[in-house]
């Protein structure tokens, strides 16, 4: 079975991390490919395509509120990871 | 510091001066909403004022009014001097490296524990053994953390079965205290299996913290503790009484010479069998003269995932065990006898304090790699203990590298470190993002990756998140009822 999706809702990247997920636990992975301002999917079992499109919202909104909020998860992680890494040659104390 | 007019601009129908700043919301019961911001502190409020402040219609000269700007809830009366200092109190992780380094002496362990991966080793055959020039090798590592403090845990399998290699790295350890000029904590985590008057003297004496599971009473102690060669339960008691005992003047002597004793400390882990007996297990504690009990679920990861169908059980069974069991000791305190459950003085130390407890698995990002550092036997480094456990099931996504070929600044270049650090931000966890819990709380990747394979995760179906919630919420509205009740927990 061919699924068409549309891009304006979720993002082919937000698609291929899903379908990894989904195939970790059911072991089967969706066809997908992009065409245009559409997204093919393939699969033979509708559950999968049901799971991946789930998942695909979880990490479609994961993605765009990562756009919001990176800066300020950046200044965290770049924070936590310079006090334990100490003093980095170069860098002005 | 007052700044007049910031945020009015994105106000609308402001009716009195007060403007809101980013705060996050939780109906926590039937008409109390409770709202936190970024630095820790929080209101309860009910559902008429919540309208009220959301309106900007709180009047100034209330109590509520006043309450709400001393915590920092009306923006324009931000004070940011405060702002930042509460800030770094909560969050003063991300102002040092790690510090705590669990070095795994041995796989090898003579219990035959229920949720443990040791059981598939057994006491025979050393190759799962550290070697001394290991251990020295994750020591110099340990050293060079950028924190001011260090805690060593020892632990396995059954660290004891491989002695000679834990009394060396002791003393190594101790010397290297000396030269570094580091404050040093050492600790033992022992089954006491193999625990002797020589062993005991040699650990009081390098002011070693000692550390045993007592799952509960005897029979719940020996049906998840297997001991084939004995009764655990017994073994148990007899060495954690030994420890209490020289514990109890808080120091030891010898030759002239004084060591601080630390009171012994004992672990429980919840399986489904525990979950029947939550006033018994209170009171094994208190009987044994135990005043602290640590009350944590047990994670579907590594072999504990593999058995799940026998010893798991679903959050809202957990958090019913965790209600009953905490009302008890609540229950017990009124009546004088003090025992602190420890999750609870974890998160209360947070949510009264804005103090940053030390507790790696709650936190953003998670401790993984940047708080605490786990050393293999073979000489591989995770960045969790628990990613070493999820390594023995064949994941090894938290491997950082091995020790012979790893420096210390190579460690948080590590794919493993950084994308721990990254998958656990909870400013990019959708769910978490727009928690009120959030200052307070932190995901754990490794079990994600076990439980929705994906360090990321998905909090709507995450037991862990379900769990916490749940713990979040008893702890809210015993505050909202009677602070008083919980306070002693965070009671020196």
């Amino acid at each position: 079975m061919i699924y068409n999706i549309d891009k304006e809702i979720y993002s082919y990247e937000a698609l291929k991390i899903a379908n990894e997920i989904v195939y970790r636990i059911h072991n089967k992975k969706a066809k997908i490919n992009p065409k245009n301002d559409k997204i093919e999917i393939e699969t033979e079992d509708d559950i999968i395509f049901k799971r991946l499109l789930n998942e695909a919202l979880n990490q479609q909104c994961r993605m765009d509120l990562f756009e919001k909020t990176k800066n300020l998860s950046k200044m965290i992680i770049t924070k936590a990871i310079v006090s334990a890494m100490g003093e980095i040659k170069g860098r002005k104390k | 510091m007052k700044l007049k007019g910031l945020g009015k601009k994105n106000t609308q129908k402001t009716k009195t001066n007060i403007t809101i700043p980013q705060i996050r919301w939780r109906k926590i019961s039937k008409n109390k909403i409770l709202i936190t911001n970024d630095i820790g502190k929080w209101v309860i409020l009910n559902e008429l004022d919540f309208k009220k402040y959301l309106e900007n219609r709180i009047p100034e000269n209330s109590k509520t009014y006043k309450i709400l700007e001393e915590k920092q809830f009306i923006r324009t009366k931000l004070n940011f001097d405060e702002i930042y200092s509460t800030y770094q109190k909560l969050n003063s992780y991300l102002f040092r490296g790690p510090y705590l380094h669990i070095i795994v002496l041995t796989l090898r362990c003579n219990h035959k524990c229920v949720y443990c991966q040791s059981q598939a080793i057994g006491e025979e055959g050393k190759k799962t053994d550290m070697s001394f020039a290991t251990a020295k090798k994750a020591i110099d590592i340990t050293f060079q953390s950028t924190s001011p403090n260090i805690t060593i845990e020892f632990q396995g399998g059954e660290p004891l079965l491989n002695w000679d290699v834990l009394k060396k790295s002791i003393e190594y350890a101790r010397k290297k205290e000396k030269e570094e000029n580091k404050k040093l904590f050492i600790s033992v985590v022992s089954n006491f299996s193999k625990m002797d008057e020589e062993k005991a003297e040699f650990l009081l004496k390098n002011e070693v913290s000692i550390c045993t599971s007592l799952d509960g009473p005897e029979k719940l102690h020996n049906k998840n503790r297997i001991y084939n060669a004995g009764n655990s339960y017994e073994i148990t008691l007899k060495w954690l009484r030994y420890f209490q005992e020289r514990s109890k003047s808080g120091i030891y002597e010898i030759n002239g010479k004084k060591y601080k004793v630390f009171k012994p400390s004992a672990l429980l882990t919840v399986t489904r069998e525990t979950l029947k007996y939550p006033k018994e297990v209170v009171n094994e504690y208190i009987k044994n003269g135990i005043d602290s009990i640590f009350i944590r679920p047990l994670s579907p990861i590594g072999f504990a995932k593999k058995v799940w169908d026998k010893i798991g059980y679903s959050a809202e069974e957990f958090l019913d065990f965790y209600q009953k069991a905490l009302d008890y000791i609540i229950s017990k305190n009124k009546n004088g006898i003090i025992i602190k459950e420890k999750t609870a003085e974890l998160l209360l130390r947070k949510i009264e304090k804005q103090e940053d407890p030390g507790f790696v698995d709650l936190r953003c990002p998670c401790g993984g790699g940047i708080g605490q550092l786990a050393y293999n036997y073979d000489g591989n480094i995770y960045t969790c203990d628990e990613g070493r456990m999820v390594a023995e099931e064949g994941n090894d996504l938290f491997l950082i590298g091995n020790i012979k070929d790893i420096s210390y600044k190579n460690i948080f270049d590590s794919e493993a470190v950084r994308g721990c650090s990254i998958s656990s931000n909870l400013e990019s966890q959708h769910t978490c993002f727009r928690c009120a819990y959030r200052p307070y709380c932190g995901v754990c990747p490794v079990i994600n990756c076990e439980a929705e394979n994906s360090p990321v995760g998905n909090n709507i179906i995450s037991q862990r998140c379900k769990i916490y919630m749940g713990i979040f919420d008893i702890i809210f509205n015993k505050l909202d009822k009677n602070k008083k009740d919980l306070l002693n927990m965070i009671e020196e």
